[in-house]
């Protein structure tokens, strides 16, 4: 390249000339004095380069400068004048791919793949300097990429494969570990301290398979992911990779104020902007009224919002958009906007909320079904089995214990986006980052004041959600805008606006009461939630029962009582978060009960192995909970556990974090090293899969020409494998390799109805619809393939390697049935079509152990090692399975540990960016394992259970129960930040001066 | 990212010093505060890559001149020796990989920060600060030996004036104790402790202030008054300052 020449460039020649080496070719090009350098390189195609945030932490816009990697997001494009830049698109020069992009592919080290091309790229230049880096430089090169899906496990393993394959080793086939199981299946059995840990890499699942699963040819292989090539190649898959002509930005003005009544609004100036064609407020976007969870019609009240009202209830509650020619235009037009407010008092405490005198959020007159406005009771739910006020009086013993739960976020790297615009036949067409795309479409249509017939919605590849996206966030707004200016508009929330103005996890207080025999015997339990829901219902309901539920299944007990308040504060908005209530929940119950085995004197697996629920136990709380809830007597019988491999997880998870150290003094207090104490905590954990006789999956697949099939799902890839998965279940059914089922998914105007990506809902019920559809499709397969090989019972033909085989041994491929069929004699396109909703809940289970050291003298917690033993049923591919439960137990470790909201006194967000909001970065993670023990449900597809939740369950009361066993402590707030924790060892070591 | 209203690229540090004389003009190292800010004014930047001042020399028999343009990249790198593990370790932390290949020693010293662990360790390396503006040529700059960074940080840096390079003692022996959320948070507080070869003690904190000090190793926490926020209140500060700092003295000590 040549030196770079002195330039410059002003105001009064707007643009300046740069000369950039991209991907190996000069590029002459004029920029704005301000373009960003990732603005630039999308300008010129180079859609791998993703926005994760404007500062440039998420490392979502890496490329490399001079070959080394750095952030797009914080470098001018006249930065780079005179330098070299590549992206990933400089390895797509054939179909081929590049070596490193081989590694990443065949170690499922893409989930959502948002960030692939800065981890390929990092990787191609860590190894350039080093071709055999270590384990911490590999950690150090990806600690600038944020990613909330792997943990980093794969994609380290990723680098360290690709620099063998580089180097010229050979490599084997990446795969699970498969070990011996250690119990019956049935019965526990007792930890041995001698029992070698089973030595493997750590991104490696180890799989303890059952006597109950058949050998499969494509279900329960590690197969590639169907999209990993398109990731891998950063190829235009998200919602933001197209470009449509004429396209204006829209951008949100948003409340600066807690709680305000708008007294007026005047746009008159920032509509008078060269450059903007509307702004859009509650003076001109009609008040319909509506609720934004992505939930089944009909949508749970109160529907408390409208697209722009005359009232905000939280910091980053909308109040006004614009849209323009430019994202600089919008923002220009927002500060133009000229607002007066009337401040309200506001309250952010769920607690402080329900007190007499609180500031009433929702004083509004046309929102109905508000349990009691006045004190900001949204709803009250309450369910109970037995008499429990009877059973704690008969009780030996009766513990009760409070516990508070902090507010956090999905932290999608991709944030919300859509773009909307009016087709050929006027129709509104939405691209968005969804989990709901046909939620959304039903939603969305009265706001617009459209039908639904006359909406399309489009979910491309989705980089996570994790339950953020469940939520019908922003398409209203560009819908208006696409309306109104008759353009299209795209919307995407930057990164603060991410936090402040999108959906977190609700913050709870819960005080469990639980009643125990003098055996050690649960036989009461009573459960009361205040569960903070912010300014809007939307999944308050829904979240909060979930929390029942879960509270109050995992152990048997003849008496139960769950009675909650939904309260409404002035905090940004909760919704729907990866785990729905049960982390809240069975954080307190794991952390409860650990205490009460304390108390009693008992070993805490022995205390909750005698309560536990096994197979044949009763799930007795689950049909008194929920909108279709009934009342006792009114069931003949209560679902049932079916399944369960619980003993196994917990003796593979005791043997791996090796139990028995937590009862060795020497270990927990370290001779040499005196502030350090180690600690090893317990959580078990057990989910649901997927919301019963609600839930609903369609799949519709058609035979092509060449024997391939075109799948088409309503089901909703997140980046969770779920298109792969399907996918392998098809293949299985129909004879053939995974690379013969392509699957879409998905768009309403074309593929089969899906609730959405929720509830652990995916492999199960789009699973069994996927295997319902292939089924059809298989019958008539057999039946054109008898009539072809002149058998005469379709039923003894049998469909293997893209063939059909009559009993003697003869065959006809599936590409000479699908010419037959689709050109030939009795013509027909052979398809199948199905939908499945399941009157079944089967729990997966699970064993969560942590390992930490705890510095007395900071309150510093150090998560050392995570290990978390799944029963997930048949895992349908452990690559991806694996990778979930992984991705699932990092973000509870940040919820556990270091994630928190921060406000100051009038509810303004102190921390709405990564760094200050800390979620874990690849050097500095804990050592993560992940067991996969098969157990056999009869009524999943090929035997599957849900797997993407449960992860989230576990992770905080062991790290909890961890500290306990370090110091004795027991602190019931999260997050375990250092101050917390060095307060209650202070309160701790004052208690036991105070008593002596 | 900033409002650029125009952008300038010198190509020596006279035509940077220059360019920079004019009010409204702010000069462009790395970026990743500059270009990160998020609420910006309309600024012109001058950018300043192409004036050199990026090379990594020893300073004499105990100190080391590290070029203003150098990128933590490089001094986490160690220089081939010329920079002391513990300092190489803090701009290691100081940013993750995508950010520390373009922030620069010069940057980070005219950003300051009170929450930099890498500033803080620059203070316990008794770390001096060259600046050059139109009253004062770059030579002369160095020739001088530079600011104390304590001074520079207490009293900021004169409108149009340019970091030039850093020197740091790198012939003591240092040792860094710190708290944080989780093992690569930015650090609640830090506390680095040198000894240096004539056997005086350096103590710098940084956590404790709007921007890091200096402390009395024989009474680290005299005088402190920390600010509060939600990672850490002052008197959680002022325990960490206390606990940090003794470690870090008795590391250093050996």
């Amino acid at each position: 390249m040549a030196e770079p020449t002195a330039s410059s460039a002003t105001a009064a020649d707007q643009t300046i000339e740069i000369t950039v080496e991209l991907n190996g070719r000069p590029l002459i090009d004029r920029v704005a004095p301000g373009e960003s350098l990732r603005a630039f390189l999308r300008r010129h195609g180079m859609f791998s380069v993703k926005y994760g945030s404007p500062s440039g932490e998420t490392g979502a816009g890496a490329v490399l400068v001079d070959g080394r990697l750095a952030s797009s997001d914080v470098l001018l494009a006249a930065q780079v004048d005179g330098h070299a830049v590549t992206t990933v698109e400089s390895l797509n020069t054939e179909r081929e791919l590049h070596p490193v992009q081989v590694a990443f592919v065949a170690t499922g080290a893409f989930q959502s793949g948002y960030s692939a091309g800065a981890m390929i790229l990092g990787t191609l230049a860590l190894l350039e300097r080093d071709p055999d880096p270590s384990e911490d430089a590999i950690r150090d090169m990806l600690s600038g990429i944020l990613d909330r899906e792997t943990a980093y496990v794969k994609p380290i393993e990723a680098v360290q494969r690709a620099a063998a394959m580089l180097r010229g080793e050979e490599v084997e086939a990446f795969g699970p570990l498969v070990l011996t199981p250690m119990t019956d299946g049935t019965n526990a059995v007792a930890h041995d301290p001698a029992s070698p840990v089973p030595d493997a890499s750590r991104a490696v699942p180890r799989l303890i398979p059952s006597r109950d699963v058949p050998e499969m040819a494509v279900v329960g292989k590690p197969e590639v992911k169907v999209d990993a090539v398109k990731l891998a190649k950063g190829n235009p898959a998200f919602t933001d990779d197209i470009e449509l002509r004429g396209m204006l930005y829209a951008k949100l003005l948003t409340s600066p104020h807690a709680h305000a009544n708008i007294v007026d609004l005047d746009d008159s100036t920032a509509l008078a902007l060269p450059g903007v064609h509307a702004v859009l407020s509650y003076k001109n976007v009609p008040r319909i009224k509506y609720a934004s969870g992505g939930q089944s019609w009909p949508n749970p009240h109160p529907h408390d919002q409208v697209s722009f009202d005359t009232k905000v209830r939280h910091v980053g509650d909308r109040v006004a958009v614009v849209a323009a020619e430019t994202p600089e235009i919008a923002e220009e037009a927002v500060r133009l906007i000229d607002v007066t407010y009337e401040v309200l008092p506001a309250v952010f405490d769920e607690r402080e909320a329900l007190a007499g005198g609180a500031p009433v959020i929702h004083d509004e007159d046309d929102t109905e079904e508000i349990f009691d406005a006045g004190r900001n009771i949204v709803h009250r739910i309450t369910a109970e089995r037995g008499d429990v006020e009877a059973a704690f009086d008969q009780a030996a013993h009766v513990f009760e214990q409070t516990f508070r739960v902090h507010q956090v976020q999905q932290c999608p790297i991709e944030p919300h986006i859509s773009i909307a615009w009016l087709d050929a036949d006027e129709r509104m067409v939405i691209r968005t980052a969804t989990q709901v795309p046909f939620h959304t479409r039903r939603m969305v249509a009265p706001l617009l004041e459209m039908d639904i017939k006359d909406i399309r919605v489009i979910k491309p590849r989705i980089g996570g959600g994790f339950g953020a996206k469940q939520e019908m966030l922003i398409e209203d707004i560009v819908g208006h805008l696409a309306k109104a200016t008759r353009r299209p508009v795209r919307l995407e929330l930057d990164r603060s606006e991410e936090f402040r103005s999108s959906r977190t996890r609700h913050p709870q207080t819960l005080t469990y009461r639980t009643g125990v025999d003098a055996e050690g015997t649960i036989v009461a339990q009573d459960l009361h939630i205040i569960g903070n829901t912010g300014p809007y219902g939307t999944h308050g309901y829904t979240v909060q029962t979930v929390s029942g539920l879960r509270g109050l299944t995992s152990y048997n007990a003849p008496n139960k009582r769950f009675h909650c308040d939904v309260v409404y504060t002035n905090i940004p908005v909760p919704g729907a978060y990866r785990g729905y209530g049960a982390p809240q929940a069975e954080f307190a119950l794991e952390a409860h009960l650990e205490d009460v085995a304390a108390g009693l004197g008992m070993d805490v697996i022995e205390f909750k192995r005698r309560n536990w629920v096994k197979v044949g136990s009763e799930m007795d709380i689950a049909p008194h909970l929920g909108e279709r809830a009934v009342v006792e007597g009114e069931l003949d019988e209560y679902p049932k556990v079916l399944s369960s491999g619980i003993e196994e997880c917990v003796a593979q998870a005791c043997r791996e974090i090796e139990w028995h150290r937590r009862d060795d003094p020497a270990w927990v207090a370290p001779a040499d090293r005196p502030s350090i104490r180690r600690g090893i905590g317990f959580a078990f954990c057990m989910h649901g899969t997927a919301i019963p006789f609600l839930d609903m999956g369609g799949c519709s697949i058609k035979l092509n020409d060449d024997g391939s099939f075109n799948m088409l799902v309503g089901a909703t890839d997140l980046g969770t494998g779920a298109d792969t998965v399907l996918g392998q279940i098809a293949a299985e059914v129909l004879g053939v390799p995974l690379d013969d089922i392509k699957v879409y998914s998905s768009d309403t105007d074309v593929t089969p109805f899906d609730t959405g990506a929720y509830a652990s809902s995916t492999t199960y019920i789009s699973g069994t619809a996927a295997l319902q559809a292939a089924e059809a499709v298989r019958k008539r397969l057999k039946e054109r393939a008898a009539m072809l090989l002149g058998v005469d019972e379709p039923c003894t033909i049998e469909l293997r390697d893209r063939k059909a085989f009559a009993p003697d041994g003869r065959s006809v491929t599936l590409e000479e049935i699908a010419l037959d069929s689709l050109h030939w004699q009795e013509q027909e396109q052979i398809m199948g079509t199905s939908s499945y909703v399941s009157p079944e809940c089967p729990p997966p289970f699970a064993a969560q152990m942590a390992e930490i050291e705890l510095d007395v003298e900071t309150g510093q917690v150090t998560v050392t090692k995570l290990v978390m033993a799944v029963d997930c049923g048949v895992a349908i591919n452990p690559i991806t399975a694996s990778g979930q439960v992984e991705g699932g137990m990092i973000q509870a470790l940040g919820y556990a540990h270091c994630e928190e909201f921060a406000f100051d006194d009038d509810g303004r967000m102190l921390n709405d960016s990564f760094g200050p909001y800390k979620i874990y970065r690849a050097d500095e993670m804990p050592e993560t394992v992940v067991y996969l023990v098969q157990t056999m449900e009869d009524s999943g597809p090929f035997g599957a259970k849900a797997v993407a939740e449960i992860p989230k369950d576990g992770v905080a009361p062991a790290i909890r129960n961890a500290i306990v066993n370090a110091t004795g402590v027991r602190i019931d707030d999260l997050p375990f930040t250092p101050e917390r924790v060095w307060n209650a060892l202070r309160a701790a070591a004052g208690s036991d001066l105070q008593g002596g | 990212m900033a409002q650029v209203a125009a952008y300038h690229r010198p190509q020596d540090l006279d035509g940077a010093i220059e360019l920079l004389a004019r009010p409204g003009r702010t000069a462009l190292a790395g970026g990743t505060v500059l270009n990160a800010d998020r609420e910006p004014p309309a600024i012109e930047v001058v950018d300043l890559q192409a004036i050199g001042l990026d090379g990594i020399e020893p300073a004499g028999p105990d100190r080391v001149r590290l070029g203003a343009m150098v990128t933590l990249d490089r001094v986490a790198g160690g220089a081939d020796g010329l920079i002391p593990g513990w300092l190489a370790d803090l701009a290691r932390a100081e940013l993750p990989s995508t950010l520390r290949t373009l922030a620069t020693v010069g940057g980070t010293v005219a950003a300051g920060g009170g929450e930099s662990a890498l500033l803080v360790g620059l203070l316990a390396a008794d770390a001096a600060v060259e600046v050059a503006d139109r009253s004062t040529a770059a030579a002369a700059a160095a020739a001088g030996g530079g600011r104390p960074l304590a001074d520079v940080l207490a009293s900021g840096l004169a409108p149009g004036s340019i970091v030039t390079a850093v020197t740091v003692d790198v012939a003591g022996t240092g040792a860094v104790a710190t708290t944080g959320r989780t093992p690569a948070d930015v650090p609640i507080v830090a506390a680095v402790a040198v000894v240096s070869a004539d056997a005086s003690t350096r103590l710098a904190l940084g956590g404790v202030a709007s921007q890091p000090v200096l402390a009395d190793p024989a009474d680290p926490t005299a005088r402190l008054d920390p600010p509060g926020d939600f990672r850490g209140s002052a008197d959680y500060r002022r325990h960490l300052a206390e606990v940090l700092s003794a470690r870090a003295l008795e590391a250093a000590h050996g």
